[in-house]
């Protein structure tokens, strides 16, 4: 591991690494300090322009893109009460409270370092971690591969936002959609419905700009809070963070951090979740609970470390298995495939120095960040006063020469403007749209193992996998049992919401 | 995953056991149901050596499985979803927003058609001007900014920088 650490390392030492680093971590910190724009927006429009770029400097670009907007998004949390992304919802609880007492300054700096170290040690966690896990995958063979992937799909149906069987048939529609094309095994055309330009499949980047990028766009259109918020004029206030500041919360931060990683390794689960739990669990040790809510520091250093501790660790099932955790690690494995690498087990053997460069790479764009955070916050809090309306188009604009791109098909533009208006019909009608994506790259992988499992058992399925793969097995168990738990869960809250509506009625 | 379900005080429930979650259920029910019917004629059909398929899988078997397994949870999600108390916010777009929306959306598909016949910078430019100007912008320097400066910039990006082919 040392050795390939080293090789990495040398891999990584060129300017334009860090360069383009440096440009994604500031143009992730704009998209996330602009309410309504997020992380996941940017790097789906910015996918295509890492496709033409060295690997060492495409997926550095888009690791950057992804951190900065982390980052950002806790911006406006701060200063104007509407948080950026998602993950920064928890920051929202002391963060406008801070500003309001004129140290707003403080408020961004604890933001700031609390999620470079949250990150930094989830890195580190995830290089070490590496390895091990990258020799066990090794050791996976379609069967396990199949009840893995099996396992992660009904985790990412049970944990997205929305209902558990909305989640999974959004899975299943995705996983149809990847059957569009030829079949993996055979190469027999399917579901081209007489449209030539079906036959090689759907591809992924119209699917992901259009699901993830264009109904962002379609609901800015409609949102209300669009005046607001360029109405605002945000001003940063007060001091600087003192270093006893900074260590009054090193407990919190490492207790947030490690939250994080633990929360990173569940597919699905990802920053907002890892978020309110940090934040929750240094309120619940807190010695002054009561000061939570009011501006408390110790707050936005939980949240912010526990957010970005994600960072790392959802990258190991992508890496290792080929799995992608969420959506942002859906669009990093696009980056990879397009780049001709496959992330997997065999990918880890093979292109061990890459691999290390690409994890080294995140170190070094936590300390780049740091620096660049520092300097640039008082820039990207007027951010977020930038009126939606002009940034729009450009947004779309982006997303349509970012789709085109990659195969100069005008028939990718179609398939775009179809996602895009199909994201924003499902958002409405509370369909989560993350499970589509994951079903989607996930169904071949999950078709292959299964065929290439129905061939080596020979026709008598549940001897071979109770017999001769044990493991399988076991994690075709665990998957039944996530099932049958998210549908317990559900079915309790349910009916607690059930009863609650009873009781207040009865009231009424 | 608690965000979408509301109180039903706030969700669409009036009808109690009728909500929009049962019509989808239903119309899923339909549509996978007509999907699963055409798999057959859907699926190339393998070639045969001596009368069998040098395959060892059937290519309808995963389709079909995955088909089978739409329908019953979209059977499933019928059966829970008078129980799901959650906001049709399609129903509750005003006016304004539909407009809004649907404007934007035919302005992507002129988009669309635009793109490869009139060349991206000029597409771009009749995209781009009249859809700021719609969604409020009034100071000229900005919509030159966003309908010309951009596309050009967008542009130079991909073809010099990056040698990719725009129209």
């Amino acid at each position: 591991m040392l050795e390939h650490l080293s090789e990495g390392l040398s891999l990584l030492m060129r300017i334009d690494t860090f360069v383009m680093t440096g440009f994604g971590l500031l143009l992730g910190m704009a998209v996330g300090a602009l309410p309504g724009f997020t992380t996941v927006m940017a790097m789906a429009i910015l996918l295509p322009v890492s496709f033409f770029m060295d690997p060492l400097v495409g997926i550095p670009f888009l690791i950057g893109i992804y951190k900065g907007g982390i980052y950002g998004g806790s911006i406006p949390a701060i200063l104007i009460n509407v948080p950026g992304t998602g993950a920064s919802v928890a920051t929202t609880f002391e963060g406008p409270a801070l500003t309001k007492k004129g140290q707003s300054r403080k408020a961004l700096d604890m933001a700031l370092f609390a999620s470079v170290i949250g990150d930094f040690s989830s890195d580190v966690f995830t290089i070490l971690l590496m390895a091990p896990i990258a020799a066990l995958a090794l050791m996976v063979g379609p069967p396990e591969l199949a009840a893995i992937v099996l396992f992660s799909l009904i985790i990412i149906s049970g944990t997205t936002h929305g209902v558990f069987v909305k989640g999974l048939i959004m899975c299943a529609f995705g996983i149809f959609l990847s059957m569009i094309g030829q079949d993996p095994l055979g190469g027999m055309s399917r579901f081209t419905f007489g449209f030539f330009e079906l036959k090689s499949g759907i591809p992924l980047l119209p699917l992901l700009i259009g699901v993830f990028a264009l109904p962002e766009i379609l609901v800015a259109v409609g949102d209300k809070t669009t005046a607001y918020i360029a109405g605002n004029k945000s001003i940063i206030q007060g001091s600087r963070l003192a270093l006893r500041e900074l260590t009054r919360c090193s407990k919190t931060i490492f207790r947030s951090t490690g939250i994080g990683i633990f929360l990173g390794m569940v597919p699905g689960v990802g920053q907002v979740v890892a978020a309110f739990v940090g934040y929750a669990a240094a309120k619940k040790a807190s010695k002054h609970p009561e000061t939570f809510g009011t501006g408390e520091l110790e707050g936005i250093a939980a949240a912010e470390s526990a957010n970005n501790a994600v960072n790392g660790p959802t990258l190991v099932p992508l890496l290792t298995l080929g799995i992608p955790g969420d959506n942002v690690t859906a669009i990093l494995l696009g980056a990879f495939v397009a780049q001709g690498l496959r992330p997997g087990p065999q990918l880890m053997v093979e292109q061990a120095p890459l691999m290390y460069a690409l994890l080294l790479a995140m170190l070094f764009a936590n300390l780049l960040f740091i620096i660049l955070g520092y300097l640039t916050i008082p820039f990207f809090a007027r951010v977020v006063s930038i009126p939606k309306a002009a940034l729009l188009p450009v947004t779309a604009v982006f997303a349509f020469a970012g789709s085109y791109v990659f195969r100069s098909d005008p028939f990718d533009l179609v398939l775009l403007v179809f996602f895009g208006v199909f994201g924003f019909i499902a958002r409405k009608l509370q369909f989560d749209v993350t499970p589509l994506v994951m079903g989607f790259i996930l169904g071949p992988i999950l078709e292959y193992s299964f065929g290439q499992t129905v061939n080596l058992a020979g026709g008598d399925m549940v001897s071979y996998i109770v017999l001769e793969r044990p493991i399988a097995g076991v994690v075709f168990v665990l998957s039944v049992i996530a099932a049958v738990t998210i549908l317990w869960g559900n079915y309790k809250k349910r009916k607690k919401s059930l009863a609650g509506d009873l009781a207040k009625n009865h009231g009424d | 995953m608690s965000d979408s379900v509301r109180t039903s005080a706030e969700a669409d429930t009036g009808k109690k056991n009728w909500n929009f979650n049962t019509t989808i259920a239903l119309i899923f029910i339909v549509f996978w149901g007509g999907v699963y019917f055409i798999i057959p004629y859907q699926i190339a059909k393998p070639k045969l050596f001596l009368g069998r398929s040098l395959m060892g899988l059937e290519p309808t078997l995963f389709p079909t499985i995955s088909v089978i397994l739409i329908i019953c949870l979209s059977f499933w999600y019928l059966f829970v979803s008078k129980t799901i108390q959650e906001v049709n916010e399609l129903i509750r777009m005003d006016k304004e927003q539909i407009v809004k929306t649907v404007v934007t959306i035919a302005a992507f598909c002129a988009y669309t058609q635009m793109f490869d016949s009139l060349g991206f910078i000029f597409s771009t430019i009749l995209f781009a001007c009249p859809l700021t100007i719609y969604f409020g912008t009034r100071n000229p320097i900005t919509i030159a900014l966003v309908s010309i400066v951009c596309p050009v910039l967008i542009y130079l990006i991909f073809s010099t920088l990056m040698h990719v082919y725009l129209p």
